[in-house]
């Protein structure tokens, strides 16, 4: 409870930027469900990480919960574990699909080893519980670190395990350079199966497969379940003296999630194989074939579920709904931006050392990474439309007050003495006298201030808002260049389109004897 | 009128004005001449109030001039700067009655009255109309005197504070504003206190001239009085080398119209 404080009568309220501040993130929480929270009855909120097999974990589940009756809502491709983690914990996500190895190395790394107690708060399942989340049992396949040889070559020398490679000492051995320096790498691998080879290199991963398909190279490391081991007719070799850590695929999910759900998405328990999960991957980066048909054929095949024909969005309504995320994203944040960041550029004209605090703490603002500056935001606002906007809104601060503030400064002191001389009071000199004269530099300033903004609203993808970024990070995550364009070519012409807007506005906007006098 | 009790303004080591006393009598004008940084322009920055001596007094009309007092007392005082000072970005019109829109009809000012004192003023100012909707990049530099000028007077204030108000025009035109100056003083019979570096346009336009050295008056009088009874050497070396400026000129009529008055 607040203990109310009596308003001071005297004083005038100075915290217009406070104020507006708070407008924004009431802006930013009240924004359309599509874009942001959650609201109405209650929904079953799938989350996934930003690579394939995540999306199409998520999708299953999806589906599933569908089937089941749930209102469910797919959070695709959102950025790594911490930020997925987080949303759980927030409520923010219902459920995503994890790695056991991730958990134990990543979650829950930082905390106390388990409780010394016996039989108490040592498995996972207690310490995840101890966070209200709750583990299923395995989905069926370990994606863990693999070796890999073409499936020819292994069956030409009768290689099934990694031991087998030990009486082949002259085999080519090529490692991604993250293998050759994990702890749990090639060296620990050597040591721990005895291996011989002299010949091992640390290669590029793309370059390793391509060595493979000529022959110059025999063995490299992969994930389990890597869509190239179809793609390259790969033979995952097994692990048999269990070097590598488990990475066993399973879902964590809230334990307030309605047991019907939980048992739902839980049918994918012990459901999948690593083979399985291979040909789904494949099936997505290799052939092309989105996520959400990959999982519906696997459900109709494995469970007889026939998912809710996702209507399937054409090019078009998906550029649609993107140009419309953005443009919100955009709109809301930008609109914000320019109504607290003009008072704060005319404060910092009219009070020179507040001035240079306002300009360096914009300034400041600005050097923050923008993708660390929305992932700051999420502890804060959670995933999707609010912490973007927030982000964007910081962003297109400073341009705005910047060039304000040099506006205001810059005018002729000759003009400011006239008007002060005719007797105007300071709130009608602004408003007759500084801001028309300083309004080619404020509206250049909204400019950048707007085409910044168009760029960098792509990065909201990464948190879930939606948006241009949205195919993009698909694009890159399929390695696909036409579902990358689908996203950077409206994003460039939208940022012409403002530009454009922008200028015609200033040809308004200006008054005309400013325009006159500059030629 | 005005009137200033040892008023000293200064910035950092330097005196722009130093301990000074002056009286403006009401309805005459009075010319304040002296070089190039003596401290004219500061001396009309504080009667209207825009800079807030150190020490001393300055009343107007009886009313100390202080920074809460200032802004009001402004619209009886009608100012033109140095330079000019009109807003480009609004046109001649706009700038003449900007103040007078800005109190608007609540405080007397309807349209119709603004268009009457802004058809006196035309006439007052004889600026050609059509020129009111052009911006003061479209305008000459006469012109641009004019408006100045005109807004300064569209309040009807009770007194007039122009700053070298024909400084930046050629000699030609410089002579006809003169003349016109002189003529507009006489209708409106208002008190104005002119600053000029020029003895011959304070002997011209001036009741009375004051001569400024380093923030301190010097003398006091009619430009005669300067000629012929200077107060000290400072004077005499002022009033020779205006004149010397003048004889170097070629032509019969060098020192011309400007005698002293
Ligand atoms: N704002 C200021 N800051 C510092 N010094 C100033 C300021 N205004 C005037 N001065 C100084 O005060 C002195 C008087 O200046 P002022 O403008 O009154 O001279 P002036 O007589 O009008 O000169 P001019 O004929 O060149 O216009 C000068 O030395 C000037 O440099
Ligand atoms: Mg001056």
């Amino acid at each position: 409870m607040n203990t109310p404080m009596p308003a001071p009568v005297t004083r005038r309220p100075r915290h217009h930027g406070a104020l507006a501040l708070g407008c924004v993130l009431a802006l930013a929480l009240a924004l359309p469900p599509a874009c942001g929270e959650p609201s109405g009855p209650r929904e079953l909120v799938v989350g996934s990480k930003n690579f394939t097999e995540s999306v199409v974990l998520g999708e299953l589940v999806t589906q599933l919960g569908a089937d089941a009756g749930a209102p469910v809502r797919h959070a695709r491709q959102l950025g790594g574990t911490r930020l997925l983690w987080n949303a759980l914990l927030r409520g923010e996500l219902d459920v995503y699909p994890e790695y056991t190895g991730t958990i134990t190395q990543e979650i829950l790394a930082g905390e106390d080893p388990p409780a010394p107690r016996p039989g108490a708060g040592d498995t996972l399942a207690e310490r995840l519980a101890a966070h209200g989340v709750r583990i299923s049992a395995p989905i069926g396949f370990d994606n863990t670190y693999v070796l890999g040889m073409r499936r020819e070559r292994a069956e030409q020398l009768g290689i099934t395990s990694i031991s087998d490679l030990r009486a082949h000492p002259d085999l080519a051995l090529a490692f991604s350079s993250e293998f050759m320096d994990r702890g749990d790498g090639w060296p620990a691998l050597a040591a721990r199966y005895s291996l011989p080879h002299r010949d091992v290199r640390g290669l590029d991963h793309d370059l390793a497969y391509k060595g493979l398909e000529q022959g110059t190279i025999d063995v490299t490391d992969l994930y389990a379940t890597d869509a190239e081991i179809r793609g390259y007719d790969l033979r995952p070799l097994r692990d048999d003296a269990g070097h590598f850590p488990e990475y066993q695929a399973l879902l964590l999910f809230r334990d307030d999630v309605p047991t019907a759900w939980v048992d739902a998405f839980t049918r994918l328990e012990n459901a999948i194989s690593a083979g399985d999960m291979t040909a789904m991957n494949a099936r997505v980066k290799l052939d092309g074939v989105p996520e959400h048909v990959v999982a519906a054929d696997v459900l109709r095949e494995r469970f007889g579920v026939t998912a809710e024909p996702a209507a399937v969005e054409t090019w078009w309504t998906r550029l649609r709904r993107h140009t419309l995320e953005h443009l919100l994203l955009v709109g809301i944040s930008l609109a914000a931006a320019i109504a607290v960041a003009l008072p704060l550029g005319v404060l910092a004209a009219r009070r020179p050392r507040l001035g240079q605090l306002v300009l360096g703490l914009a300034g400041v603002l600005q050097t923050i990474p923008s993708l660390a500056l929305f992932v700051f935001m999420i502890p804060l606002l959670g995933i999707g439309g609010p912490p973007a906007v927030v982000a964007l809104f910081l962003y297109s601060l400073l341009p705005v007050v910047r060039n304000t503030h040099a506006g205001l400064t810059g005018i002729t002191p000759a003009l400011i003495e006239s008007a002060r001389a005719l007797g105007l009071p300071p709130h009608a000199r602004l408003r007759l006298v500084e801001l028309p004269l300083a309004a080619p530099s404020i509206l250049a300033g909204i400019k950048t201030a707007a085409v910044i903004n168009v760029g960098t609203a792509t990065l909201g993808a990464f948190i879930g808002a939606g948006g241009y970024g949205q195919p993009i990070f698909t694009g890159i995550r399929l390695d696909d260049t036409g579902l990358i364009l689908q996203g950077a070519v409206p994003a460039a012409l939208l940022a012409l389109v403002v530009h454009g807007v922008f200028e015609l506005a200033e040809r308004r906007l200006v008054p005309l004897g400013l325009r006159l006098a500059r030629g | 009128m005005i009137s200033l009790r040892g008023v000293t303004k200064r910035y950092g080591p330097r005196f722009a004005l130093d301990d000074l006393t002056l009286d403006v009598p009401a309805g005459e004008t009075t010319a304040l001449i002296g070089p190039s940084g003596c401290g004219k322009s500061t001396l009309l920055r504080t009667v209207i109030g825009l800079v807030t001596p150190d020490a001393g007094q300055v009343t107007f009309d009886g009313t100390p001039v202080d920074p809460d007092s200032a802004p009001n007392l402004r619209r009886h005082m009608g100012y033109v700067i140095q330079d000019g000072g009109l807003f480009p970005h609004l046109t001649a019109r706009e700038n003449v009655t900007l103040m007078a829109r800005w109190l608007g009809p609540e405080r007397g000012w309807d349209d119709t009255r603004i268009e009457q004192r802004l058809d006196q003023l035309v006439h007052l100012t004889r600026f050609p109309e059509d020129g009111l909707s052009r911006y003061p990049c479209q305008l000459s530099g006469g012109q641009r005197q004019r408006v100045g000028l005109m807004r300064a007077l569209v309040l009807d204030p009770a007194a007039l504070l122009l700053d070298e108000p024909l400084g930046a025009l050629d000699p030609m035109i410089r002579v006809d504003l003169q003349a016109e100056l002189k003529q507009i003083f006489a209708d409106l019979g208002k008190t104005v206190l002119l600053v000029t570096h020029d003895l011959d346009e304070a002997a011209y336009l001036g009741h009375q001239s004051v001569l400024l050295r380093d923030g301190r008056v010097v003398q006091r009088g009619t430009a005669a009085d300067l000629i012929h009874a200077p107060a000290d050497e400072f004077v005499t070396r002022f009033v020779r080398a205006q004149h010397r400026g003048l004889a170097a000129e070629p032509g019969p009529d060098a020192s011309g119209r400007g005698g002293p008055a």
